[in-house]
């Protein structure tokens, strides 16, 4: 994959680079916790170019997609997108992707890793449907605007009322004589907005939203947010072996829409509480050397997995989540970091968890 | 799969036939009608069945004569429903118009969905 078109606009401000899943990456501009704290209290901004964009047209494409993903996708809500995850006939997950209507066509947010393996599996299932599939992955850019005065950029900056934008609502915009797509979207669990706009066009667009006052946040400070946010990404806490469920994706899924491919698979894991395991939230000590990958156990036994630290370390802890076994992904339940490792103690755990609870009591 | 069942063809089941014949007239789509076969993206499985009773076939079908039904399938259809036998099953506990697909490698709960 060639470097986002924001790049050099990062290096030139002293980025220092990562690499993540064989990308380079802004990982901070300087101190991680400040730009954190720029996208809790005021506004930041985040290349968010690696995400996949796939152009979906087509009369038939929400009756496509409504056919191969767990929520409700068509009609879409009014002037907005939706989220949804496309899975498998086995109820396993393709991705879960953002459907966004940019003018007469969809746009596609995909994971970074994922836009081949979406594209490929929505093709797949076209047969006479008047759908097509454009990968402007690398010919746009996605800048992330996130934090309570995001809005406030976003209004300065395009023909576009932010406050006016519910939750997904999607609005066209010009940038540089251009058209941008400007949504209302939560990056890395913050209230914020996504603009995409031509590959061209992104470094003035990024220049402009610093000029406004916005802060540039890199990979640590976002996925700082995004674990205490406990939201999932592909590739730590869901694969293509897992299926919504065990990612913490139940909000995602309609239980009234009808069939979809793999909806048999879910409802049956779901009503017979049949999940094997949960998302969780685990505060881990600084020193006990965790990484993602690292088993956590209960009573000798494993019960889990960390799949993501966050980079940010407060009072000797580090924010992170977990995979954990159906009956011990419950809120306040002690879990040990290997066979002699430290205890510690789960934060957080989805709803639903404690259902696999109930079935195995 | 039945013995009748040409593994490279469709084959329609006279009770089936006699229902398309009684929809084609119904709706009045005239005498060159067909049944329309194909499968689409979606159902419990993967795949999903589609039936339409049309007044010709679409460019690129494939058409197949069966107990004087013409069948019309879809290009990209047929390597899912080759070997296919359609049938009919009618009454209270009737499911309609149901596939014995040999390449079916499950079938949903409904019977509506499959899946390659």
């Amino acid at each position: 994959m060639q470097p986002t078109p924001l790049h050099r606009a990062q290096e030139a401000l002293g980025a220092v680079f990562t690499n993540v899943a064989g990308e380079t990456v802004a990982a901070r501009f300087g101190s991680v916790e400040a730009e954190y704290s720029a996208a809790r209290n005021a506004a930041a901004v985040a290349d968010a170019s690696r995400t996949g964009r796939i152009l979906a047209r087509g009369r038939d494409t929400l009756d496509l997609l409504n056919r191969l993903s767990s929520n409700l996708v068509d009609p879409l809500p009014e002037g907005a997108g939706q989220t949804t995850v496309i899975t498998t006939g086995k109820g396993r997950i393709v991705d879960w992707v953002a459907m966004l209507p940019w003018g007469d066509a969809i746009l596609l947010l995909t994971a970074p890793e994922r836009v081949g393996a979406v594209t490929e599996y929505i093709d797949t299932f076209t047969f006479e449907e008047d759908t097509t599939l454009e990968d402007v992955t690398e010919s746009t850019a996605k800048i992330s605007l996130l934090g309570p005065t995001a809005g406030a950029v976003v209004n300065q900056l395009l023909d576009v009322d932010a406050a006016a934008l519910p939750q997904l609502g999607c609005s066209t915009a010009t940038w540089a004589g251009e058209e941008a797509l400007v949504a209302r979207t939560a990056p890395a669990g913050q209230p914020g907005f996504d603009v995409v706009v031509p590959a061209q066009s992104a470094e003035p667009l990024w220049n402009a939203t610093l000029a406004a006052g916005a802060s540039p946040i890199g990979w640590h400070a976002l996925e700082a947010l995004r674990i205490e946010a406990h939201v999932p990404r592909w590739g730590a806490e869901f694969t293509d072996e897992s299926n919504p469920l065990e990612a913490g994706l139940l909000n995602q899924i309609s239980w009234s829409k009808g069939c979809y491919t793999g909806q048999e698979v879910v409802a049956r894991l779901y009503n017979y509480h049949r999940v094997q395991r949960f998302p969780a939230a685990l505060d881990l000590p600084a020193d006990a050397g965790c990484r993602p990958g690292t088993v956590l156990m209960a009573d000798g036994v494993s019960v889990g997995r960390v799949t993501s630290i966050s980079p940010l370390t407060r009072d000797g802890v580090q924010a992170a989540l977990a995979s954990i076994r159906s009956g011990h992904a419950v809120a306040g339940a002690t879990l040990h970091v290997g066979e002699s490792g430290p205890a510690v103690a789960v934060t957080w755990a989805p709803e639903e968890a404690q259902q696999g609870v109930a079935a195995q009591t | 799969m039945p013995d009748a069942v040409t593994p490279l063809s469709i084959h329609i089941t006279e009770r089936a036939a006699r229902k398309v014949a009684f929809f084609a007239e119904k709706d009045g789509i005239g005498e060159e009608f067909g049944l329309r076969v194909g499968v689409k993206g979606g159902g419990c499985s993967g795949l999903t069945y589609t039936l339409s009773v049309e007044a010709g076939p679409q460019e690129d079908d494939r058409i197949i004569e069966d107990q004087g039904i013409r069948l019309f399938v879809p290009k990209k259809s047929f390597v899912f429903l080759a070997g296919t036998e359609l049938d009919f099953s009618d009454g209270l506990n009737g499911k309609g118009f149901t596939f014995t697909n040999p390449n079916a490698k499950s079938t949903c709960g409904c019977g509506t969905s499959f899946s390659v």
